[in-house]
């Protein structure tokens, strides 16, 4: 039987006086590949920080692993769900080596470390090129590659990708989803931001489709592909 | 006489050195001025005073105190003034007006507390010197370029090796992201007050010794001030190369032009590096803030 990795209930945040979710429930099993779609301001980027704890939840409950999930976002990194953050948040005046080490900040098990590492340069040989290299002055599609690698650094049982196809090249977004899917096939849970609907639902195993702070629709990526006419109303294509 | 000079030049840099560092750190992580930052000087100074000639301490048991004093201190305005003005959301102006408040405040209590009195450490180092190739240095001198150059070679190897030099180099450069990746940025914050206010409180006891203790001593927080700039703001070494080029310029300029002119040297140098170069000699400009 499959384990509730994430279970999202009745979710409520606010920035202000706005409601940006008003009662987001969902649930990730252990091994999936979930999509969250939307259209821009849809709260899909809320929902992660409210995951992350760096945003304060105005109600509702988020369980991880069966138990509340801690409070504060070091605590629940160490337990195991990161965050690939929208606009990669890479450390512009840290070597590409140095954005890796702080990624792996709360890990003790040296050995552990080091496998990761060579892991992390083997899913991107473009990045062991560029070990010594300052993160500001790698590409986009680098800066995205060492995003994914600095999540994979602190061991995560869940990653959570928050558009990681943003203002990238077609060629460099199947690169990345390729490397998502390797991610995934080795045992770490996915979840799933994204704008681009059509390429996030071949991808993902179960999706949802949020419209002003609220699940309008959900289902199997492959079923939600077909429905032509929900695509059209809540994703805008 | 220049020989003897320099080596004076860059001992009284290396004080500035030990302000400018904590000053600098300090900025790269809040994005404010500081100007509190001088005080801790002088309350590490008080603190040995009190120590070592109000109470039967030792010197360096009373100076180690006037060090963990300064970094009480400092770590206090952090945690109850600062702090709290960042958890209210607003400008960072704010940190700096609070700043300046807590400056006088300081000032203030040392002045009731010890009037203006000018006072000093019980020993005579500062009038001894040793003959070093045919120049007489200060002994004073050559312990507090001794010490100062050790602390700062520690510093930097807190900097630039250990994880929580590189968490803190992460903050600086983007709060947001290391939050994100569970750097605990709060906590950072503090030990990085903490250790700027041990540095400042060594900076002080040695400004002290060098020329007495007295309540608005604190000012030399400007020096570090136009150290950081100097040497680029928000970098560790550029502060301590700006500080050590301010103490070699502030020196000469007593010893061959007029010790009067000293201070109206030091602040038209600010103003010079503000027109012509504002982002210092070591400002590195990889990307600004994300």
């Amino acid at each position: 039987m499959m384990t509730d990795m994430l279970k999202v209930t009745d979710l409520k945040a606010a920035y202000g006086g706005i409601h940006a979710l008003r009662g987001v429930s969902l649930k990730v099993d252990e091994g999936e590949i979930v999509a969250v779609l939307g259209a821009n301001g849809a709260g899909k980027s809320t929902l992660l920080k409210c995951i992350s704890g760096v945003m304060k939840v105005a109600g509702g409950s988020i369980e991880y692993l069966g138990k509340p999930i801690p409070k504060k976002p070091f605590e629940i990194v160490q337990a195991g769900l990161v965050q690939v953050p929208e606009g990669r948040q890479i450390f512009s005046k840290l070597t590409v080596e140095e954005n890796l080490r702080l990624g792996a900040g709360l890990r003790a098990d040296t050995t552990g470390m080091e496998e990761d590492y060579k892991r992390c340069y083997d899913l991107f040989p473009r990045l062991a090129e560029r070990k010594k290299q300052y993160g500001g002055l790698l590409s986009g599609g680098e800066q995205q590659m060492l995003a994914i690698a600095r999540g994979i650094m602190a061991h995560p049982k869940v990653m959570m990708f928050d558009e990681p196809s943003l203002g990238l090249a077609p060629v460099i977004i199947k690169e990345m989803f390729d490397v998502i899917k390797q991610i995934n096939e080795e045992g770490t849970t996915v979840v799933l931001i994204e704008q681009n609907a059509q390429l996030a639902l071949e991808f993902c195993d179960r999706a949802y489709i949020l419209q002003t702070g609220k699940i309008v629709a959900e289902g199997r990526g492959e079923d939600l592909l077909k429905d032509e006419s929900m695509i059209a109303a809540y994703l805008g294509e | 006489m220049f020989f003897q000079q320099l080596i004076t030049g860059i001992s009284v840099g290396g004080i500035y050195a030990l302000l400018a560092t904590g000053y600098s750190l300090i900025y790269s992580l809040l994005d404010f001025s500081n100007w509190s930052h001088g005080e801790f000087a002088m309350v590490g100074a008080y603190i040995a005073i009190v120590f070592s000639t109000m109470l039967p301490f030792p010197f360096l048991v009373a100076a180690m105190i006037g060090v963990a004093g300064g970094a009480l201190v400092s770590w206090l305005t952090e945690k109850v003034v600062y702090r709290r003005i960042r958890s209210t959301g607003g400008p960072n102006m704010f940190l700096m007006i609070g700043a300046m408040g807590l400056s006088s405040v300081f000032q203030q209590a040392a002045n009731l507390i010890f009037t203006g009195q000018y006072r000093s450490y019980p020993f005579k180092l500062p009038v001894s010197t040793i003959k070093i190739a045919g120049a007489y240095i200060g002994v004073l001198d050559l312990i507090s370029l001794i010490i100062t150059a050790i602390i700062l070679i520690f510093l930097m190897y807190i900097i630039n090796k250990t994880q929580f030099g590189l968490n803190v180099r992460g903050i600086a450069c983007n709060q947001w992201g290391a939050k994100i990746l569970g750097v605990k940025v709060d906590s950072c914050i503090s030990k990085v007050f903490i250790l700027a206010g041990c540095l400042a409180g060594v900076a002080g006891i040695l400004y002290g010794a060098k020329y007495n203790v007295w309540p608005t001593m604190g000012n030399i927080g400007l020096k570090a001030f136009i150290s950081s700039v100097l040497g680029g703001l928000g970098s560790v070494p550029g502060a301590i190369l700006g500080a050590v080029l301010l103490g070699i310029i502030e020196t000469l300029v007593s010893a061959y032009v007029s010790s009067s002119l000293r201070d109206f040297f030091s602040f038209a140098l600010l103003i010079v590096i503000l027109l012509v170069k504002p982002s210092g000699l070591l400002g590195v400009d990889v990307q600004d803030k994300a």
